[in-house]
């Protein structure tokens, strides 16, 4: 019998020596950091609370917090109800397989595109000057167009499409996949009974994937809540603020301002968050499941 | 030889599968291990095959103690009820997988592959991948991988469920006949009593982990150790009907007072009784006589082709009666109909199983 | 569903929503295409100039000087090999193991297994680079894939776990009675019963090794080891663009030449929901 434990723990080593190391030592490294003053001179000194007060008396807090939930709550709800949008044309209404792989295909290529590629794209493509895409395009139309600077214009509009044109291949194969394997016999119901396609949309499919919707609605969120990478890459959080979400201000504090201790509370309040949601939502499917059961 | 010692088989929670079990399966016999779900008889053959551990006790193959050994050291080739085939190889090197553990070269083990495979009449299947078989026919690629490294012992875990009625009685006779040829020893894991009846040489008969009868087939059906026994074997099942015993020659039955023809081993004097009674050795006749005292009211008559079956009731007791003369069959629907009496005789063979407890006590 | 089986309506149904999704990918199609279409073109003419840091320096137009990409290819290519072919070594095992071994702690580390895959790893580059410092391995491409491969493992030994757990009982039982060794049984036959899984995870795991930038962007300091990523970085601070929009497209191209192979080669799994493994930013 212990012969077998042994073997077990084999076999989980090294994936337990670098998750200890390099993924939960860190974790809780951040909470202890957060209550200390640690900076670029790399002096321990524990201040207790002190940082998460700071955080309070920040007049840009109240910015940041009002831009972050922004920014999920629209990227979030344009993300999911375009997943479906797409999902449905390509899974329910276009039947001919290879039109359908064609159409995730092309939706996928930004998503595999590396980031610091993708933001080089959105930035050439809504360049400042005369020679930018979108405003070449617009003077060809317009004559007396003057050129825009979208990005220092449009900040927050900018993040949230480009975010969304990334985000949009993950949920809209989950939800591919979903509607396929809807049973044929409910849609051939709701067609002898006569429903027009919204109606089987709303009726068959939607109800059908609903814990799919789920799924999506919560893994976007927490995605957008802690992955800054794209705003880092094309805004940088700027103009003055405008496009500073709360994750981003933490790794700004942390790496170009080297307030380790000051970044590292920002990012525990956020953990916080991201883990109540997941707590949730981890309570939630159990009970799902035990009721299925 | 194989010996079963004082096996008990405890799972998480304290759920008890074998207790105090105990078996002797002697060299080239085809025993059943028969029961309804639940029972013990799939864990009896996976502590027999290595794949589950015991709790306590040991098993003995020709006197070596094999209870800590691994399967690929136990000699044996098993079938499972999924047939467990190699889905990404081809069948010819499904069965001969196992010779391929042991080292045998390729030349070698193919040629004897294919050789069983003549056996088994898959010959012409041998370059195809499982997915692309039917089921009769995985089966039988199933069966030839667990005999191509010749083993001593040969165990099925409820092989033949995944089939329909006629390819069961198909393969039921390749498996026996395949069991002759080869000489091997025999476990069969089911829960259909007819399967276990018609390929075993002797069958244990289990419920809640422990053993109730271990013997022939015919003992089963004719002397059966107690209640459970008597209901599981034989179709259609044993007619049970309640009684009282008044002494030890004369019991009680639906009002009347009715003499025991039967031997008993003990005084059951005042007990209650069931007493079980097979179809067949059961008759009735229209009107009633010294010979059939009992009325039971028809309910419904089958006709089965070579004999009636006619269903009805004594008391609170449902019975059923075969009757030889289908010419009658018209009369006992009317009857049947009208809810109508029959008088029914006990013939002069039966059981009387003690209450509670269901012990036969029938000297036989 | 072939065309011809489709009703009159459902055909006209279709052809109308691929004109839609025609129109609905055209915008992000057209980005992608003009912009990897300005390197072929310098001066008005195609040429393939703009790829020369590919093999050397390059010069531009206002005389500054570009480094070649090879260092920096060569890096990335040793990052992305490592971590891959660990992840999935390191994945199997432990995946192997939570599904199929019996050992003291094995439900709570798979509980933990869903919380890890969904946490934001992100957040804790801060305490990760004290981490590197007091191992003294900072700075280092070896510390950087530790990182990596710690963020990503939770992920991917679910994804293979699951592939395990659906593998039956009996078809393991089966080789045992055959008469392998659990370790011969699991090299002959269950590894291939896990194959698309180790697909999944192995390209997914190429891609975000690939194309990683927020590692190497904090957990590295100096130039000592650049990665293709960090490398077009340098170069495309947000508002100072250093190399003409042509170069930078160039670079894009040469950098993903890799993702679109891969991306070809294995558009079957990818499309099968298998996307579990999310390409994720560490």
């Amino acid at each position: 019998m212990q012969g077998k434990h042994l073997q077990g723990y084999a076999f989980l080593s090294p994936f337990l020596v670098l998750i200890s190391i390099f993924y939960i030592a860190p974790a809780i490294l951040t909470i202890v950091m957060s209550f200390s003053n640690l900076d670029g001179s790399f002096l321990w000194e524990f201040v207790g609370f002190e940082n998460y007060g700071k955080i309070f008396k920040d007049p840009n807090t109240l910015l940041i917090l009002r831009n972050t939930i922004l920014y999920i709550f629209i990227s979030m709800f344009i993300i999911v109800v375009l997943d479906l949008f797409i999902a449905t044309l390509t899974t329910y209404f276009i039947k001919s397989d290879g039109w359908a792989s064609f159409f995730k295909s092309i939706i996928m290529i930004p998503m595999i595109t590396p980031s610091v590629v993708y933001s080089v794209l959105w930035i050439w493509y809504l360049d400042a000057s005369d020679a930018g895409f979108i405003n070449s395009v617009l003077r060809f139309f317009n004559k007396d167009f003057s050129s825009i600077n979208w990005i220092a214009q449009y900040p927050f509009q900018v993040i949230i499409l480009a975010q969304v044109v990334v985000s949009l291949a993950y949920g809209a194969i989950i939800f591919s996949s979903a509607i396929r394997s809807i049973p044929e016999n409910q849609f051939k119901a709701a067609h002898v009974d006569g429903a027009s396609e919204w109606e089987i949309v709303k009726t068959i499919i939607i109800p059908n994937i609903r814990p799919h919707i789920k799924f999506i609605i919560m893994w976007e969120t927490l995605g957008l809540m802690t992955n800054y990478l794209n705003i880092l890459l094309i805004t940088n959080g700027g103009p003055l603020n405008r496009t500073e979400v709360w994750a981003l201000s933490a790794y700004h504090k942390a790496f170009i301002d080297q307030q380790y201790g000051y970044g590292a509370a920002i990012s525990v309040l956020l953990i916080l968050v991201v883990f109540m949601i997941m707590l949730l939502w981890l309570f939630a499917s159990r009970t799902r499941k035990e009721s299925e059961e | 030889m194989i010996e079963i010692n004082n096996l008990r088989k405890v799972f998480d929670r304290n759920v008890v599968a074998l207790e105090k079990f105990n078996l002797k399966i002697e060299d080239g016999q085809f025993i059943a291990l028969l029961g309804p779900s639940g029972c013990g008889k799939s864990t009896t053959l996976n502590c027999l095959a290595g794949l589950l551990d015991p709790t306590e006790g040991t098993i003995l193959f020709d006197g070596k103690d094999v209870t800590k050994a691994a399967p690929k050291d136990r000699n044996i080739g098993m079938v499972f009820q999924s047939y467990a085939l190699y889905p990404h190889l081809t069948v010819l090197d499904n069965i001969a997988f196992p010779l391929k553990q042991k080292g045998v070269p390729k030349h070698v083990r193919y040629t004897k592959a294919r050789d069983v495979a003549n056996k088994l009449q898959i010959h012409h299947l041998l370059d195809r991948k499982p997915a692309q078989l039917s089921g009769g026919q995985q089966q039988r690629v199933a069966l030839c991988r667990a005999i191509v490294k010749e083993p001593k012992i040969l165990l099925l875990d409820e092989p033949m469920s995944n089939l329909d009625a006629r390819l069961k009685i198909e393969i039921r006779e390749v498996i026996k006949s395949i069991q002759q040829d080869l000489g091997v020893t025999a476990i069969l894991v089911t829960h259909d009593q007819e399967e276990a009846m018609a390929l075993a040489d002797k069958i244990a008969i289990l419920d809640g982990g422990e053993i109730q009868q271990y013997n022939t087939p015919d003992m089963l059906y004719e002397c059966p150790n107690n209640l459970f026994v008597a209901n599981f074997m034989g179709n259609p099942p044993m007619n049970f009907m309640h009684a009282t015993m008044l002494d030890r020659t004369r019991f009680s039955l639906g009002g009347t007072s009715l003499e025991c023809v039967m031997k008993l081993d003990s005084d059951l004097t005042g007990k209650q009784v069931k007493l079980g009674i097979r179809s067949h050795l059961m008759s009735f006749v229209f009107e009633k006589d010294e010979a059939h005292p009992l009325s039971m009211q028809v309910r419904i008559v089958e006709n089965l082709g070579k004999d009636l079956l006619v269903y009805g009731t004594v008391g609170n007791d449902s019975l059923r009666v075969s009757y030889p003369d289908k010419s009658r069959f018209a009369e006992l629907a009317a009857l049947a109909k009208q809810k109508g009496t029959v008088y029914l005789g006990l013939g002069s063979r039966y059981n009387v199983f003690e209450m509670p407890g269901g012990r036969n006590c029938v000297l036989f | 569903m072939a065309y011809q089986n489709l009703t009159h309506s459902e055909r006209k149904k279709q052809n109308i929503a691929i004109a839609v999704m025609f129109v609905f990918i055209m915008p992000i199609v057209f980005m992608f295409i003009i912009f990897f279409s300005l390197a072929f073109i310098k001066d008005g003419s195609l040429t393939l100039e703009n790829f020369s840091f590919v093999w050397g320096e390059m010069k531009l137009r206002d005389q500054t000087t570009i480094k070649s990409m090879l260092p920096a290819l060569k890096n990335s290519m040793i990052f992305t090999f490592g971590v891959t072919s660990s992840e999935v070594v390191i994945s199997m095992l432990a995946g192997y193991a939570l599904s199929r071994l019996r050992f003291f702690g094995r439900k709570t580390i798979q509980t933990s297994l869903l919380v890890l895959r969904m946490f934001p790893t992100l957040l804790l580059l801060i305490a990760v680079l004290y981490v590197l410092m007091a191992l003294h391995i900072v700075n280092t491409l070896k510390g950087v894939v530790l990182v990596a491969l710690a963020f990503r493992l939770p992920g991917s030994t679910f994804i293979i776990k699951n592939f395990f757990d659906a593998i039956p009982r009996d078809i393991e039982n089966s080789t045992l009675v055959d008469g392998c060794t659990r370790f011969s049984g699991f090299r002959q036959v269950i590894i291939y019963l896990v194959k698309p899984g180790i697909v999944s995870i192995a390209v997914f795991s190429f891609l975000s090794a690939w194309s990683n930038f927020i590692l190497f962007n904090t957990l590295l300091f100096g130039n000592k080891t650049p990665v293709v990523a960090t490398y077009i970085r340098a170069l495309t601070r947000n508002e100072q663009m250093i190399a003409p929009y042509s170069v930078i497209a160039a670079m894009g191209i040469v950098y993903m030449i890799p993702v679109i192979i891969f991306f070809v080669i294995t558009q079957k799994q990818l499309m099968e929901g298998n996307i579990g493994g999310g390409k994720g930013t560490a």
